[in-house]
C-alpha cells in the first residue's frame, strides 16, 4: 500500500518528465539495428582469427625488454602537435593540437618505436558516436599503454609506454574531432586500442542519428 | 495494439512497440541519467539492439524494461569511453536544445541528488510503472532491495520537494 505522502512524491515526478519525447523516426532506430545485427553474426569469426593472429605474436616474444625506450629518442615540436621521449622512464608524450598531419605524427611516432594507425572522423558533439571497430586483428585495451588524455593549454596530451607494448602489436586510434551546433571544432574524442598487427581498417557503427565522415592513415 | 511477439511482420511489431513505449522509456532514462541530449542517444541505441533481437525481446515479460536497462548498461560504457574525450572549449552547447521545454529544476535536482541505484528504481518503479518483482529482474537485486531503495529515495525526495509542496498548498 502507497502512503499518500509518497503518493504526493510520485504524483511531482510524473508531470515534470510529461513534455519528454522521443521524436526519432523508428526507420532510423530499425536500420541501426539491423547493422547491430549485421556486425554480431560476424564479430564470433574475426575474433577468433584475431585471437590466433594474437597468440602467434605473443609466441613470437621470448625476452622481454627491459630498456627504458625501445626507439631513438624524439623531441619533434611541429605546429599540429609534438612528441617527446622521456629518456629516463621511456615514456613518449604526445601534444595533439586541433589540426594535425596524421601520417607524419605517424611516422615520427614509429622512430620512437610506437607503432600506430590512425583513423579520424568528424562528429557533431551532441551526437553518441562509437569508436570506430578495427578489422582484421585482435583488439584489446590500451589502458595500461597509454594513460588518460588531459588537456593542457588546448592541447590533448596523451602519454604512451611503449615498454607495456607487445612485440609487434600496433596503437590504434580513433580520433573524433568533435564539433559544437556552430560548427566550430571544440574538443576531440580519443581512443586508443591495443591492436596485434597492423588493422585492414576501421569501421564505424553510426548511432541511430548520425553520419561520419572518415578517413584511416 | 498488437500482440507482440505472434503472427505479425516483425518490423511492424517492432515499430508498434516502439511507438507505445519510446517516451516512456525516455523518461525512464533521463531521471536516471539526469542528461537528456545523452538519454535520446541510449534510448535510441537501446531500441536498436531491441531490434537486432527482436525475437528474443518480444518475448520478455517486460521489453520495454528491457530496453531501459540495456539504455543505463550502455550508460556505463559510455562513461568508461567519456574518459578519453578531451575538450578545447569547455563552454557547453546549449544552442540546439533552446526548444526544449525546461524541466522543472527543483525535481531534477532532487532526483540527481539520489544515489544512481535509487535514481534506478524511482525511474523503473514510477515512469515504466514496473512492479516490485518486475523491478528486481530488471536490475539484478533483490525484491528487498528494490523495496528498500525505492523507500529511500521517495524520503529522500519528500524532504527535497518539501518546499515546493509548501509553495504548492499555500
Amino acid at each position: 500500500m502507497i502512503d499518500q505522502q509518497d503518493q504526493d512524491v510520485y504524483d511531482e515526478l510524473s508531470p515534470a518528465f510529461a513534455g519528454v519525447r522521443l521524436d526519432r523516426d523508428v526507420s532510423n532506430v530499425i536500420r541501426r539495428g539491423r547493422t547491430l545485427r549485421r556486425r554480431w553474426k560476424t564479430m564470433p569469426a574475426l575474433a577468433a582469427a584475431g585471437v590466433l593472429a594474437f597468440s602467434l605474436s605473443l609466441a613470437a616474444v621470448t625476452t622481454p625488454s627491459h630498456s627504458p625506450t625501445r626507439g631513438v629518442l624524439v623531441n619533434v615540436d611541429e605546429a599540429g602537435f609534438s612528441v617527446h621521449t622521456d629518456a629516463q622512464t621511456g615514456t613518449v608524450t604526445v601534444a595533439l593540437r586541433q589540426l594535425f598531419d596524421e601520417a607524419q605524427l605517424k611516422a615520427i611516432l614509429a622512430e620512437a618505436g610506437v607503432h600506430t594507425v590512425f583513423h579520424t572522423a568528424a562528429s557533431s558533439r551532441a551526437s553518441f558516436m562509437p569508436p570506430c571497430t578495427w578489422t582484421g586483428v585482435h583488439q584489446s585495451d590500451a589502458n595500461d599503454v597509454v594513460g588518460p588524455p588531459h588537456v593542457v593549454d588546448n592541447e590533448a596530451v596523451l602519454t604512451i609506454y611503449p615498454s607495456k607494448m607487445p612485440a609487434g602489436s600496433v596503437l590504434g586510434f580513433s580520433l573524433y574531432t568533435l564539433t559544437g551546433s556552430n560548427g566550430k571544432v571544440n574538443g576531440m574524442m580519443v581512443t586508443p586500442t591495443l591492436l596485434s598487427g597492423e588493422p585492414t581498417g576501421c569501421v564505424i557503427q553510426p548511432s541511430p542519428r548520425t553520419n561520419a565522415s572518415s578517413s584511416a592513415t | 495494439m498488437r500482440e507482440r511477439g505472434v503472427d505479425h511482420n516483425p518490423e511492424e511489431d517492432f515499430a508498434d512497440f516502439y511507438r507505445g513505449a519510446r517516451d516512456g522509456c525516455l523518461r525512464a532514462v533521463y531521471a536516471a541519467c539526469g542528461d537528456r541530449a545523452l538519454a535520446e542517444d541510449l534510448t535510441a541505441e537501446a531500441f536498436a539492439r531491441a531490434y537486432a533481437t527482436w525475437r528474443k525481446v518480444s518475448r520478455h515479460p517486460a521489453p520495454h524494461a528491457w530496453v531501459v536497462r540495456t539504455a543505463l548498461n550502455t550508460h556505463v560504457s559510455w562513461w568508461r569511453r567519456r574518459r578519453r574525450e578531451v575538450a578545447w572549449d569547455a563552454a557547453p552547447d546549449t544552442a540546439g536544445r533552446a526548444a526544449e521545454p525546461p524541466l522543472d529544476a527543483q525535481v531534477m535536482a532532487a532526483l540527481r541528488a539520489l544515489p544512481r541505484r535509487q535514481r534506478e528504481v524511482v525511474a523503473l518503479r514510477i515512469f515504466l510503472d514496473l512492479d516490485t518483482e518486475t523491478t528486481a529482474r530488471t536490475l539484478g537485486i533483490a525484491p528487498g532491495t528494490v523495496t528498500a531503495h525505492l523507500s529511500r529515495a521517495t524520503a529522500a525526495l519528500r524532504d527535497a520537494l518539501a518546499p515546493k509542496f509548501e509553495q504548492e498548498s499555500v
